[in-house]
């Protein structure tokens, strides 16, 4: 069992002795504390843990939304943690999707207009965006909410529209940050069958921060975090997905704390 | 314990109470500036006329105060209500806490008293600061020196002021009492959350409304280019306002519907977002927007308007008169006296005394309808509707030759020769004259006492024959041979005279005066209904001028800062409720220079949109306005109607600015 994807798989994401510390000199707080691993292209990765064990704050620094204390984040061969300050929008823009758990969509625009947002933002033409927007919202069922405003939405909708909008520049990774948090269990499979349908079909790579084990079922490869470090890793392999959900309640229940309460 | 937490919360919230105590301290300045002419007049050396004018324009000023207060109420109310909600956050933390809401009143109560008190205070002080400044413009416009420089307060107009204010401060204070404790914790504690918009009318209607109140709107403009203002203004309001409102009702959806036209340039950068969040904003405050259009509309007429009739005012003082007094005796007391300066000896006034030279003429109705004859050649947009569908006549005046050469002799104008069938005319307007010219060279003939004459131009004059104003004399007069008027209805004989050299003027008017003053007095039946002096005249115009533009400046900016810090606010308000969205375009990988651009281009357009409106509105109702006064007038005033514009266009472009960068900096706060 390593951390490291040993696989022929290229690797698209190295993160690398990666250190976050928060506070003065008095009170330090390492949130992130040596964290190494790979991520493959066209990987579907969950990162599992208890509240404050780190994971939106890696997810965070991947994201160039924050930066590290120490160590490299490398994407597609761009280490972000040396981008100039002018260069990250760029880098957001090109290289990553985002799924947020509170979706995030501008509520002034339609859902096809927050996809096509996206889209307008890298400067890719009408005729293109036209042609994108028909693709993805056939494969992830969402041509009946493309012309109704977020308010108009239920949760899974208006995820959706998000998953939509984060896939739809074809980013090298989709970050996607609790983002069954708030659905019910319904729309919470079926975005993650979306999600599924995107990794497969479209070859996204999905980086999925959940503490939901139901919904680190559908990833091929889990990583558990505990107190800023890498606890331990979970592979799918050729488990059916209720195995891995049992295997992945194993480690919940070993780890502790909130997670086993979220099962 | 409260105070310190109130004093704090002022004190770190700073930022959010600049544009309040702003638009206090401004208030309160401005309030105190102009409701303090009243001291500042007392140190000027004004005659006696001018200082009747003064009062007259001071009175103007204390009518108008009570407007501009409710005005400025409206105004802090708003700006207060921007202010908690902003702070709702807050004030929800502490009902959780366990504050009772009494003591949570208390703390806003204490807030509101502190910095209306600071604002009062500096606005008190700028308010004195600034007066000086004025007394120095109103000297000027007065054209009197200071006697001497005096600091010039006025503790009325500081009294005043702290009441008015205090009286506005009060009722913000119980309204945020009320507020607070009305709220639901759950309310204050969410409210940066709830930004569910309301979805607008489908687009179809409101390209309907649009349409409808453009409609309505050029139907009113009609009537203004078409009609007289004054006749027509009930109309033009019943369909010029509801108009603007439906315009902008329909706008929203209008503007989404013309920018998504073209797909490729919707779909490029942020064009979409900014579409989209501009009409949201549009749709969810179209009716304050509309009244801040019309607000504008009112701002830059009276700005506009104020300094255009200023200016006529001013030309028409200026205009050049080259006698000192004029008398209208009425024909019998002539008859019976045998002249017009013999009536007036009769009655007392040693005419030989106080003038150096007099000469009279009798001034009659002629039968040449001037806006009928005329109606082609005169530059009047109205003439010929007039003359049509009004049965509105205006005859000319008439003198006769004989007579009227007299009055060209005294302030020596070559005379008039005239043969049979010919007559001459006198006009004050150069521009009639060049009519009457064209008139007169395309050999119309004038149609008149039963025969036809003819006007060659070498016998048109321009002069100015009263000092009363022209507006009390026909546009133009004709000259008739001596034996044509028997004919025609005697108004006035006018006496006119100049007065005697070596002794300086003003104290042969104060004496003339005085004198007619005690006759009066001794005998009310003067042969004279009617007595004017030039320098009289000159004084009481200035006064006309000065209140006109103070009166015009007062409203007018009270107005515009009012509308600017409305669409201030409105646009800050919603940098609140933007944060998020702008959060979102920053993770989606949006350059900052994009969002800095689309800001701009939200608030521009924002500000734009009424100004724009209003504007149009206005050029319309200016020229009804001015063709009116042109017309009483005859003078061109359009260019001074650009400097009240100017004004406009600086304190629009400042609050303009304003916003922009702060919304800026609150769109940054999360960062």
């Amino acid at each position: 069992m390593s951390i490291y994807w040993e696989v022929k798989m290229e690797t698209l994401l190295k993160v690398r002795n990666v250190e976050k510390i928060y506070g003065g000199k008095s009170n330090l707080t390492k949130a992130l504390d040596d964290v190494n691993f790979d991520v493959g292209k066209g990987e579907f990765l969950g990162i599992m843990g208890p509240s404050g064990s780190g994971k939106t704050t890696l997810l965070n620094c991947i994201s160039t939304i924050d930066t590290v204390t120490s160590g490299h984040i490398t994407v597609n061969d761009t280490d972000v943690t040396m981008l100039k300050a002018g260069r990250l929008a760029e880098f957001r823009r090109r290289q990553l999707g985002f799924i947020f758990q509170d979706f995030n969509l501008l509520d002034t625009l339609s859902g096809y207009e927050n996809i096509a947002l996206a889209l307008t933002i890298c400067g890719v033409g009408y005729g293109q965006i036209k042609e994108r927007i028909k693709n993805i919202a056939q494969t992830l069922e969402i041509n009946d909410v493309l012309y109704k405003y977020p308010c108009e939405m239920s949760g899974g909708q208006k995820q959706r529209i998000a998953a939509a909008r984060a896939i739809i520049t074809n980013p090298s990774l989709v970050l996607a940050d609790e983002p069954t948090g708030a659905l019910d269990s319904k729309s919470s499979r079926m975005l993650l069958e979306n999600f599924v349908e995107m990794n497969k079909r479209l070859g996204a790579t999905l980086l999925m921060v959940t503490h939901d084990a139901f919904a680190a079922s559908y990833c091929s490869r889990i990583l558990f975090l505990r107190d800023g470090k890498i606890f331990t890793e979970l592979v799918r392999g050729a488990d059916s997905r209720k195995d891995f959900f049992s295997k992945i309640i194993e480690v919940v229940s070993l780890l502790g704390g909130d997670v086993a309460d979220a099962v | 314990m409260l105070c310190k937490l109130a004093f704090r919360n002022v004190r770190k919230s700073i930022s959010d109470y600049t544009v309040y105590f702003i638009t206090l301290m401004f208030a309160v300045m401005f309030f105190y500036a102009f409701n303090s002419l009243d001291a500042q007049q007392a140190i000027m050396d004004l005659n006696e006329n001018k200082a009747t004018s003064a009062q007259v324009m001071l009175e103007s000023i204390k009518l108008f105060s009570t407007f501009v207060a409710v005005a400025l109420a409206i105004l802090i109310l708003y700006a207060n209500n921007f202010l908690i909600k902003r702070r709702n956050k807050e004030l929800g933390i502490y009902l959780t806490l366990g504050m009772g809401k009494g003591r949570v009143a208390g703390i806003l109560m204490l807030e509101t008293l502190l910095v209306g008190v600071i604002a009062l205070v500096v606005g008190l002080l700028l308010g004195v600061l600034f007066s000086q400044g004025m007394s120095l413009i109103t000297a000027k416009m007065f054209e009197v020196e200071l006697k001497e420089y005096v600091f010039v307060f006025s503790p009325k107009a500081a009294i005043q002021s702290i009441i008015y204010f205090g009286v506005m401060f009060v009722c913000v204070m119980i309204f945020n009492a009320v507020r607070v404790s009305k709220q639901k914790v759950i309310k204050l504690l969410h409210s940066d959350v709830e930004n569910e918009k309301v979805i607008g009318k489908k687009t179809w209607v409101s390209v309907l409304m649009t349409v409808a109140g453009i409609v309505l709107i050029i139907i009113a403009y009609y009537l203004i280019i078409k009609g007289m203002l004054i006749m027509y203004l009930p109309f033009v309001m019943l369909f010029g306002i509801p108009g603007t409102f439906l315009l902008f009702a329909g706008l929203s959806g209008f503007v989404y519907k013309i920018a998504s036209r073209n797909k490729k340039k919707y779909y490029k950068g942020l064009n979409l977002f900014v579409t989209r969040q501009l009409t949201s904003k549009i749709n969810s405050t179209h009716t304050s927007m509309a009244l801040i259009c019309l607000m504008l509309f009112v701002t830059i007429v009276t700005l506009g308007a104020s300094s255009g009739v200023s200016a006529a005012v001013n030309k028409e003082a200026g205009r050049e008169i080259r006698f000192d007094a004029e008398y209208y005796v009425t024909p019998e007391e002539v008859e019976s006296a045998g002249g017009g300066a013999a009536a007036l000896e009769a009655y007392g006034i040693p005419v030989d005394e106080f003038f150096k030279e007099t000469s009279e003429y009798t001034y009659y109705d002629s039968d040449v309808d001037v806006l009928a004859d005329f109606a082609d050649y005169l530059d009047v947009a109205q003439a010929n509707e007039m003359a049509d569908n009004m049965d509105v006549k205006a005859f000319a005046g008439a003198v006769s030759v004989s007579q009227f050469n007299s009055f060209l002799r005294l302030i020596g104008e070559p005379e008039v020769r005239l043969g049979e069938n010919e007559l001459g005319a006198v006009t004050y307007n150069e521009k009639m004259a060049e009519s009457m010219e064209d008139f007169s060279k395309d050999g119309i003939k004038i149609h008149s006492n039963g025969k036809e004459y003819t006007l060659s131009p070498d016998r048109i004059r321009v002069v100015n024959t009263r000092i009363m104003g022209s507006a009390a004399v026909a546009p133009m007069i004709f000259i008739y041979p001596d034996a044509d008027v028997a004919n025609f209805e005697r108004r006035d004989v006018m006496v006119d005279g100049i007065y005697i050299d070596g002794v300086p003027k003003e104290e042969t008017d104060q004496a003339l005066q005085t004198l007619q003053g005690q006759l009066r007095e001794a005998n009310a039946e003067r042969p004279y209904h009617n007595f004017t002096t030039a320098l009289t005249s000159q004084d009481s115009s200035i006064g006309l001028r000065v209140t006109i533009s103070f009166v015009g400046i007062y409203l007018g900016i009270t107005f515009l800062v009012t509308a600017a810090v409305i669409l201030a606010l409105q646009q800050l308000s919603a940098a609140n409720d933007n944060k998020k969205r702008y959060a979102t375009l920053r993770k989606l990988g949006t350059e900052e220079k994009m969002i800095n651009r689309s800001l701009l281009k939200q608030i521009a357009i924002y500000f734009l949109i009424p100004l724009a409106i209003a504007a149009v509105h206005a050029v319309f109702g200016i020229q009804g306005l001015m063709s009116m006064i042109n017309m009483m007038w005859y003078e061109n005033v359009y260019q001074d109607v650009f400097w009240g514009l100017a004004i406009i266009a600086v304190i629009y472009g400042i609050y303009f600015a304003v916003t922009y960068f702060s919304s800026k900096k609150i769109i940054r706060e999360q960062q």
